[in-house]
């Protein structure tokens, strides 16, 4: 008699219990975290190779890029803008979707997307007339490295909204389920924050 | 500081607060060197200070819930019926037990050993009517 008193209180469920959830955090945005982490760790050993040849290198040149080597500042702060202008496309994108907006989010989606693309057209096209390639020297090398593998992050998050903006097309997303969206955002974000750190201390510093 | 990763609004928040910390570094690295570095030790020690007033590790807060008395000051109220769960009557004398004093009413609705899996869905379902009652009948219960 007391066992049914027991099951009497619980709701009847059918099939395996539900996970274990001990995280706080929703297992897609930790699944994000630990990916971002991973590739901040990743940027890390890059930054820590361009310390190196600048700064702990007893032969660097106390001019930085040692002549008569010179980087675009100019257009590479143009592609600072327009990446920092689709952050702000992208987070239009997530608050025209939470509004039930989706032109907006079509709209926010395709232009980041534009500029992202437009980014690393601008990138190619500074590699074509930058003066200097891998071999000029461990200054060179550090820098196509760091900025090429921000560039293959872009690539990566240009795929991601790609992916997002079709399926807004086909009408996925809504306000209560757009993860489609706010994850590559998150990414998006992610890229940008990068960028910019990569612009000051290479181009600026 | 809340987590950037959160969601794609922090992420955004995140993107600003980078300009807004590396900005000043920039300037003044361009000014001086040694100016830089000051300025970039000063940035560096606020945002630090900031992150370990929010950081995640601390003890999160106590989770929401009905507020709940002293356990002196708690009248525990145990109610097991089957049938009769739904009566009125039963509900007026838990009301009337629980007025005036901060309540803790434990219901058991127990199914006979027995009886079929719809005795135990119907008994089930009395008990979740009831409790949808007599929450709706005090305004600070837990059950």
């Amino acid at each position: 008699m007391s066992a049914h008193a027991e099951a009497a209180l619980h709701d009847h469920h059918h099939g395996p219990p539900t996970a274990n959830q001990s995280s706080r955090i929703d297992s897609k945005v930790l699944g994000m975290f630990l990916f971002i982490g991973s590739e901040a760790m990743l940027f890390g050993s890059f930054f820590a190779v361009y310390f190196f040849v600048r700064v702990v290198n007893s032969h660097a040149s106390s001019v930085w890029p040692p002549p008569p080597y010179e980087f675009p500042k100019f257009v590479a702060g143009i592609n600072t803008a327009i990446l920092f202008t689709s952050s702000f496309t992208m987070h239009w994108a997530l608050q025209s979707i939470k509004r039930n907006n989706r032109r907006g989010l079509q709209a926010g989606l395709v232009l980041t997307i534009l500029m992202g693309t437009a980014f690393l057209v601008t990138q190619f096209i500074e590699y074509a007339h930058v003066g200097f390639n891998t071999s000029d020297g461990a200054f060179a090398s550090a820098f196509f490295g760091l900025t090429g593998l921000h560039g293959a992050h872009v690539l990566v998050g240009l795929t991601l909204l790609t992916m997002a903006a079709v399926r807004s097309f086909r009408g996925h997303f809504s306000p209560e389920h757009h993860h489609g969206v706010e994850l590559p955002g998150i990414y998006w974000h992610f890229v940008d924050v990068m960028w910019l750190v990569v612009y000051a201390t290479v181009y600026l510093l | 500081m809340r987590n950037p990763l959160e969601n794609e609004e922090a992420a955004f928040r995140f993107v600003l607060g980078t300009i807004a910390y590396l900005a000043p570094i920039v300037v003044a690295s361009w000014i001086s060197t040694w100016l830089g570095v000051l300025v970039f030790v000063a940035v560096t020690g606020i945002v630090v200070y900031r992150f370990s007033r929010s950081a995640p590790w601390r003890s999160p807060p106590a989770a929401a819930g009905p507020a709940r008395a002293a356990v002196e000051d708690t009248r525990r109220i145990l109610v097991v019926a089957n049938e009769t769960l739904l009566g009125d009557r039963l509900r007026e004398v838990v009301v009337r037990l629980a007025d005036g004093v901060a309540e803790d009413v434990l219901v058991v609705c127990p199914v006979r050993g027995h009886s079929t899996g719809r005795d135990a869905v119907a008994a089930s379902e009395r008990l979740r009517s009831a409790l949808e009652e007599l929450r709706g009948s005090s305004s600070r219960n837990s059950m």
